[in-house]
């Protein structure tokens, strides 16, 4: 029934007139081409903040002081991190809900169209604000993304910027999770129940109310720093009866789900790749939405567990400590529910389907170092050392990062019409994937002897680890360049994809054409 | 010639890769790395360390036992191998299985956890206590509740051109224990129970010692406590590092603590923070330089670090010349140039200029008490407690004479004695 639906695409075929260039790309309300603005946005920064880490990475490879100073290094780690977090991933992931959600439910276009264009159009301006506060006195915030107060109190003006343009990213994050769950909630295809729904629209609108509950939050943080800051108030100043640790406190619980905003999204991508490839439904479904769901709930109090070499109450550290270790619960079910999907399936082994996998096994590799950073007696060492990185490296490049790229190649097709070239998509995976280890895997060993992080300079014993990071960063960062030929080319020409591209997959995204017309799901389809 | 310059290029990088391999492959060769925590000294960090060790097994296994499935079912159940693909979907059973099971094996983690958890948050009944204080970027340490004063600060102690790799000139290369050293080091007890009470004068900071399984975070307004109480037999130098971002010189704090045996620290003790007459220690080589006795003939770096109680005791009835004060400045205000650049032109926006600056060419006094109070909201800190007046005198007339400013100026002790009340 579904294929009705297509074939009255094809009837429409004026509808598929694009407007011209300036007012496609800069004025644009359809759902498809601000996904697009959106997924090169975010494929942007990931070279902005990328090469920042390089950065980082040049300066650590020897000890002493080679390139950079130490103020200038703690603003290269600041902004490598807003960068990532609020540039790549975040708007990444809107880019796929943009346009994936509408094509997987069934809807024309976002329920608020004119609004999306603008939750895009801020974040331009937003990271322009951002970055220019290279130029001004003192550079850059150098605080750590965290802007822990008193230290940001001390800051220069591009504290204040970066505080302007977290408001600007904080409102359109905010407006794009509103569409995402208007559109989710009102516009499916008729027969779509809720329970029906594709896993990446499930974890998305999950996400969304994440970002709904937490962005302002944050909002509140950075607004209560800027009145520390220029107008006299003390929230943070112990010297006018503040306090150091709220801060924290505010700042993580919104930091813990925004991790999840990061990396639900991309276990939706996963529940789609793997199924594909292994020519056999997801497993579990249900028990897959309620996880989510649950590690949802579990987000919003854990948040203590980033700090807890504060000095909190005995208490406060067994709570925190139980509460963490139990989100690894539905995030095993996912895992689980992943490989028992392969198992018995007929697999091929495609770009994404590598990417899938990729990200199922190093993803795991870093939730268990997560499980062991729960366990508060341990994580007291493990605090604030290159553990904590290696771990979030894990879970956030070969957790979310990998499965957009692995997402990228999954729909390709979809969106540009042509096959990308195969070996060299495998060739990205196997590049990105042992340089990423090459960078990371040591510096688990550098945390637990004791390397803290955001370290200029490091003693000597470190030398040897910090090497192989540095060197596998470097491979690391120009295999890259792969993933954007590989775009390019697969964007001007290449073998014409046919409208299923797969060997039979699930979903609704599949019935219309490739390249998906400019307007598709003008009469909704109709769900079995 | 085109061809040449690719030539020439490619030798430049393959010159580069042949660097930065056998950088890397003689530095492994000759390699002293850690795959894990350094050895734990005291029953916490043993406790902790067997904590990380059991949790990381049971991931291990899990880990494998999740994966050997994963790539059986790779290797197996493949398409070119003409597998068929089976269609189940769900099964109630093994999905609360994996759910049940998880959970057991969490009770099992979070068992040993907390009574370790609770051992170390356990501070009552210790022996000693001593306050501990972060500043940007050095600590401060005070021996509280014994018969007399001991507190003094304590600084890297690294050479700045061992940590200077810019200019190969003049570079050093790294000793053995770079940014591991300090000037002065906290001397403690084996075999008592040691209480630390930790806070910090301007942003947060972590104390942590690795070998003694303990880190706090140092965050002003808030005094919290940890406690260790190192093994009987463990005596030596161990070396810690901050580990919460405090701002520039956050790489360069370093923590060294020299455990003692309990004889020897209370011979310490009573020499008033010295080894001089403690027999065993005396005749041992010197590990670090445990001064902290003031001698009118100790070194101008040990002058810079002398706490302001010791230090205010002295006479200041010496009439000094304006050279006397240059020279003396010069060393004192070495502390200064972490943040005012080593050309006193400072950072612009953040840290601001000494040279030129209207404070250092302006009105004496707001020089004075800038020194003396400091800047709230900036890293400028009050010196006021740090430093005698002696040496802030020294460092006001250095500063209003160097770096280019010609003030002519010269600050006597007796001038930053009258700001004190």
């Amino acid at each position: 029934m579904s294929h009705a639906a297509t074939a009255g695409d094809h009837g429409h075929d004026d509808h598929d007139h694009k407007p011209p260039f300036f007012q496609r790309w800069f004025m644009s309300t359809n759902h498809k081409d601000i996904g697009t603005l959106y997924l090169i946005f975010s494929l942007t920064m990931l070279f902005v903040g990328g090469a920042m880490a390089l950065v980082i990475r040049a300066e650590l490879f020897q000890p002493g002081l080679q390139f950079i100073d130490p103020h200038f290094f703690n603003q290269m780690t600041t902004m490598h991190a807003l960068i990532m977090v609020f540039g790549a991933v975040m708007p990444g992931f809107v880019g796929f809900a943009n346009w994936m959600v509408p094509l997987m439910i069934g809807a024309p276009d976002m329920a608020l169209p004119r609004m999306n264009n603008w939750s895009f159009w801020i974040l331009p301006f937003a990271f322009t604000i951002l970055l220019s506060s290279f130029f001004v006195p003192g550079g850059a915030p150098a605080s750590g993304w965290t802007l822990y107060a008193p230290l940001t109190i001390q800051g220069g003006m591009s504290v204040d910027m970066a505080i302007v343009a977290i408001h600007m990213m904080g409102i359109s994050s905010i407006m794009g999770a509103i569409n995402v769950i208007v559109t989710v909630l009102n516009m499916r295809a008729p027969g779509m129940t809720l329970m029906k729904m594709p896993m990446f629209v499930w974890t998305w609108l999950i996400t969304a109310f994440l970002l709904i509950a937490v962005m302002p939050v944050f909002a509140g943080a950075v607004t209560m720093l800027l009145t520390d800051r220029h107008f006299g108030t003390a929230f943070f100043n112990p010297a006018g009866g503040g306090d150091p640790v709220l801060y924290q406190h505010i700042f993580w619980f919104f930091g813990h789900p925004e991790v999840y905003i990061m990396i639900l999204p991309a276990f939706g991508i996963i529940s789609h790749i793997i199924p594909t490839f292994a020519r056999k439904p997801l497993f579990g479904y249900s028990s897959m939405v309620f996880a989510t769901a649950a590690i949802a709930f579990l987000s919003f109090i854990v948040w203590a567990h980033h700090m807890f070499t504060v000095g909190m109450p005995l208490q406060g550290e067994l709570f925190f400590m139980y509460a963490t270790m139990l989100i690894s619960v539905p995030t095993g079910v996912k895992v689980f529910n992943w490989v028992t999907t392969m198992w018995r399936g007929s697999m091929t082994f495609e770009t994404p389907m590598l990417y899938a996998i990729g990200v199922v096994f190093l993803f795991t590799l870093g939730g268990l170092s997560g499980l062991m950073l729960a366990i508060t007696p341990a994580d007291f060492q493990y605090h604030d050392t290159y553990f904590v990185v290696a771990h979030f490296h894990y879970v956030l490049f070969s957790g979310a990062v990998m499965a957009m790229m692995g997402g990228a190649f999954f729909w390709l097709p979809k969106w540009t019409g042509h096959m990308y070239n195969e070996t060299l998509g495998k060739i990205h995976f196997w590049l990105t994937a042992i340089f990423f280890n090459i960078t990371f895997f040591p510096q688990h060993f550098l945390g637990l002897a004791g390397m803290p992080r955001r370290y200029a300079d490091y003693p000597v014993q470190f030398t040897e680890f910090n090497q192989w990071s540095s060197f596998g960063a470097f491979g690391l960062g120009i295999s890259q360049l792969l993933f954007v030929y590989i775009i390019v080319a697969t964007v001007r020409g290449g073998k014409k994809a046919t409208a299923e591209v797969w060997d039979n997959p699930e979903g609704l995204e599949w019935t219309v054409p490739s390249p998906a017309p400019f307007h598709t799901f003008d009469e909704p389809p109709v769900i079995r | 010639m085109v061809l040449s310059q690719h030539i020439k290029s490619f030798a430049k990088i393959s010159a580069f890769g042949t660097f930065l391999m056998t950088t890397l492959f003689s530095g492994l060769a000759q390699a002293e790395y850690r795959l894990n925590f350094q050895d734990p000294v005291t029953e916490v960090a043993r406790d902790i360390f067997g904590l990380h060790m059991l949790i990381f097994w049971i991931c291990v296994a899990i880990f494998v036992a999740v994966f050997s499935v994963m790539f059986y079912s790779i290797f197996a159940h493949r398409k070119s191998k003409n597998y068929e693909p089976a269609q189940f979907s769900h099964s109630t059973t093994v999905e609360i299985v994996w759910t049940i099971v998880p959970f057991i094996i969490l009770v099992i983690m979070a068992i040993p956890a907390t009574k370790v958890l609770i051992k170390m948050e356990d501070t009552t009944k210790s022996e000693l206590t001593i306050k501990i204080t972060g500043y940007q970027w050095k600590w401060g340490y005070d021996y509280l509740g014994l018969d007399q004063d001991i507190s003094f600060y304590a600084t890297l102690a690294t050479p700045r051109n061992q940590i200077d790799q810019f200019d190969k000139e003049n570079a050093e290369p790294q000793g053995e224990n770079y940014l591991l050293e300090t000037d002065n080091v906290l001397v403690v007890p084996s075999g008592r129970k040691i209480r630390a009470l930790i806070t910090a004068n301007d942003v947060i900071h972590a104390w942590w010692i690795p070998a003694f399984g303990t880190k706090k975070d140092a965050i002003p307004g808030y005094i919290n406590e940890l406690w260790f109480n190192v093994d009987v037999g463990k005596e030596g130098i161990y070396r810690g590092q901050c580990a919460e971002l405090c701002g520039k010189d956050h790489a360069f704090m370093p923590i060294v603590v020299q455990v003692v045996t309990g004889a020897e620290f209370d011979g310490w003790v009573a020499a008033g923070g010295s080894f001089d007459g403690v027999e065993s220690i005396a005749q041992e080589p010197p590990l670090e330089t445990p001064e902290v006795k003031v001698d009118a003939a100790t070194s101008s770096v040990i002058d810079a670090i002398v706490p302001a109680a010791q230090a205010s005791d002295q006479p200041s009835s010496k009439t000094w010349t304006k050279e006397e004060l240059m020279t003396k400045g010069e060393s004192v205000g070495a502390n200064c140039l972490a943040c005012h650049g080593s050309d006193g032109k400072g950072i612009p926006g953040v840290f601001p200029a000494i040279a030129g600056s209207a404070i250092a060419t302006g009105p004496i006094d707001d020089h004075i008490k800038i020194v003396m109070f400091g800047k709230p909201g900036t890293a400028m800190a009050a010196f006021a407690g740090q430093l005698n007046d002696e040496q802030i005198a020294a460092v006001v007339t250095y500063q209003r004479n160097s770096f280019g400013n010609e003030t002519g100026d010269v600050v006597l002790p007796a001038d930053v004695k009258a700001k004190r009340n």
